[in-house]
């Protein structure tokens, strides 16, 4: 690996997190999450050589992550991207200023999910073991799709809460 | 709207947003401030959820789990495996891959894990036309042939590829490109043209300085170590730089990429070559082809040779050159376009399709030549040239269903025969493409070589037990055997489904020099 690619591989993989965290909330099939995360560090990696070190790289590599989901759902004739350039401007913007230390926060989830209670942690699970959509967490829970949009939001605020209130709750 | 933007932000991440919803938040995440931000860290939860559930890593029904993780020190950076960490992994070793090896695969083809009766068939594109195409590598694909997710290099000449979408692309050599699916391809070098049709808008081609989206429908792309050229011919381009916002090209105008700004330019479409311009072409040199061959003198030791080439109506009759020979009958088999336009060739797909000859005499060397162009060999046997029965000294030359060449004399009768099989010569994907299979056979030697496309494939020496002394034909059919007698209608079904254009037999067993220069005498 010659310097340049490993210059880029250091950035990339520290940056990755965030560029995923952008891509996982424009798409919403982790498949499609995968392979624009594929096409973005391809696209990366070739424009490299123009990126000026003196920018913020999150900031730039989210941009072309942005790119590239743009990219990616027209050609899978997918619904496009929900918003237009400014607030996507915002967002990029939002993304690459996440904090370096939300990553070691976000290591606690584990102990934080065993903090919820029975049905939130059901629902916790439908949602992300199994990949369902609320629509389909409702009709196996025999709840109103708009309990289930509320619990997920609850057991969300709940989860960030837990994160963020205790900032070395396992030592 | 009374959902309140936490609301949206939650609703957004778990798909349920409306239209109207959606473009509310898309104001608040310009207009409130911190929102943005919320949005982002809410977005890094569910992303940490969400690979943390489908990498295994938040187990599902570990509650035994925290007191293990209370009761460590442990230093988070080191112990607890981030599932980001895998997947960054995964992607840089993707990235890096893809740049070190140039012939990558960018999406996986799904392979079913088990099989299934079902033929399949591989590939995105298939290669429709070609002219004068010289390859630079070891992928050198033919007329007719499947793409599928690889590298070409195309050091000169024209192709035509049609993409299974229904996207069709010239390409103009020196180019080098890479196929990485119906909908996408990356261009590094050369020159392209492309036709999108409103079915497959949205195909992307991706150059190294970034990629062009058509929104239907036609386009083109110079490109070389300098600059790239975008030429708006048609409709609708977007061009998506690989770090910067895109610009909508529209009809009548291009761009102009390099080191420098980037300028626009007016669409030139004169300078690349159109479908119609490559069929023309190719119709020319199909003629002057066809032109060359008819001209071409006589061969030596011919004992019967079947052009395929009578002018006026063919009364079913297979014309031979030679005058001592009688023509063929033709049954049931169809007249259709042989090797080029204007030259014909016969289909033996229809029931009981044969030309029924005789040719006599007594052989120590034969040799078999003719183009074939396979659609399936759905029989167990398929007939090239069989003689009526099987007696001794009879040949018969045949292909088997896995496409293998076969080759055999019959013996005496408690000593049926040797069999020579070449290597399959044949498989479903070459069923677009004339074949020039060749069998040549010494008896003396008792030695049987095949040939495909004027290169040899297999020479094989029967035991001295299996020693023929001369080699009879007589009665026979070219494309299929068996007939039925007096008493029984039955016979066995071996006529070959494809067609056959241009049919020889010689009374020596050719060299393969003489095989090869055969073969570039006749090939399309």
């Amino acid at each position: 690996m010659d310097s340049s690619s490993a210059q880029f591989t250091r950035l990339w993989t520290g940056t990755l997190p965030k560029v995923a965290a952008f891509v996982g909330s424009m798409v919403h099939e982790v498949s499609d999450r995968d392979d624009v995360l594929q096409d973005t560090a391809v696209a990366a990696m070739s424009a490299f050589d123009r990126y000026d070190p003196e920018r913020p790289f999150a900031a730039w590599v989210i941009g072309i992550a942005r790119n590239q989901t743009r990219l990616y759902l027209r050609r899978k004739s997918k619904d496009p991207l929900l918003f237009d350039d400014d607030a996507l401007d915002n967002l990029v913007h939002a993304f690459s200023e996440i904090q370096l230390e939300e990553n070691d926060r976000l290591t606690k989830l584990e102990f934080c999910i065993e903090q919820l209670e029975g049905r939130a942690r059901e629902i916790c699970e439908y949602r992300y073991s199994q990949d369902l959509k609320p629509a389909a967490i409702s009709q196996k829970m025999g709840l109103s799709p708009n309990t289930v949009a509320k619990a997920l939001q609850r057991l969300r605020e709940q989860l960030r809460t837990c994160i963020d209130s205790s900032p070395t709750p396992l030592r | 709207m009374n959902l309140s933007t936490e609301e949206l932000i939650h609703r957004h991440l778990d798909g349920t947003l409306s239209g109207a919803e959606s473009a509310e938040l898309n104001s608040r995440l310009k207009e409130e401030a911190g929102a943005p931000e919320r949005f982002a860290k809410m977005a890094s939860l569910h992303q940490a959820l969400s690979d943390g559930f489908q990498s295994g890593t938040l187990s599902s029904k570990s509650t035994s789990n925290v007191a293990a993780i209370v009761d460590s020190p442990i230093d988070h950076n080191e112990s607890f495996i981030s599932p980001w960490q895998f997947a960054a992994a995964a992607a840089i070793a993707f990235a890096i891959y893809q740049f070190a090896t140039r012939p990558s695969t960018l999406i996986p083809i799904d392979q079913p894990e088990v099989a299934d009766q079902e033929l399949h068939d591989t590939g995105y594109a298939v290669l429709t036309r070609v002219v004068d195409a010289q390859w630079s590598d070891t992928n050198t694909p033919s007329q007719g042939d499947f793409l599928t997710a690889d590298s070409f290099s195309l050091e000169s000449g024209l192709v035509q590829i049609e993409f299974l979408s229904g996207v069709s692309l010239v390409v103009e050599g020196d180019a080098e490109f890479e196929i990485l699916s119906s909908e996408e391809m990356n261009l590094t070098r050369g020159k392209l043209r492309a036709h999108v049709p409103p079915h497959a808008i949205g195909f992307q081609i991706h150059t190294p300085r970034g990629t062009a989206l058509d929104l239907g429908t036609e386009f083109a792309l110079d490109l070389d170590s300098e600059k790239c050229e975008l030429h708006v011919i048609d409709g609708e381009v977007e061009w998506h730089p690989n770090d910067d916002i895109e610009t909508l090209l529209t009809e009548g105008n291009g761009l102009r990429l390099s080191d420098a700004a980037p300028a626009q330019i007016p669409a030139e479409p004169a300078r690349f070559t159109s479908p119609n311009q490559l069929a023309a072409q190719l119709a020319t040199r199909q003629e002057k082809r066809l032109s060359e061959w008819r001209a071409q003198s006589a061969h030596q030791n011919l004992v019967a040779h079947f052009p395929f080439d009578q002018q006026g109506p063919w009364n079913r009759q297979l014309q031979p050159t030679q005058s001592n020979l009688s023509p063929g009958s033709i049954v049931a088999a169809e007249r259709v376009d042989g090797r080029w336009p204007g030259k014909d060739a016969l289909d033996f797909s229809p029931n009981g399709s044969r030309v029924r000859v005789t040719i006599l005499g007594e052989y120590q060397q034969i040799t078999f030549s003719t183009w074939a162009r396979i659609d399936s060999l759905d029989r167990q046997f398929n007939a090239l040239f069989l003689t009526d029965n099987y007696e001794e000294g009879e040949p018969h030359w045949q292909l088997t269903s896995e496409g293998q060449l076969f080759f055999s004399v019959r013996l005496e009768l408690d000593n049926l025969h040797h069999i020579n099989l070449s290597p399959p010569v044949w498989n479903h994907a070459s069923s677009q493409q004339w074949l020039h299979l060749v069998t040549t056979f010494d008896a003396p030697s008792r030695t049987t070589v095949h040939y495909l496309n004027g290169e040899e494939i297999s020479r094989e020496q029967a035991p001295a037990d299996k020693a023929v002394p001369a080699i009879r034909i007589g009665n026979a059919q070219i494309g299929n055997w068996g007939l039925p007698t007096k008493t029984d209608p039955e016979f066995a079904v071996r006529n070959l489904n494809g067609r056959l254009d241009e049919f020889a037999i010689f009374s020596t067993a050719l060299s393969p020099a003489e095989v090869q220069s055969l073969y570039q005498s006749g090939k399309p």
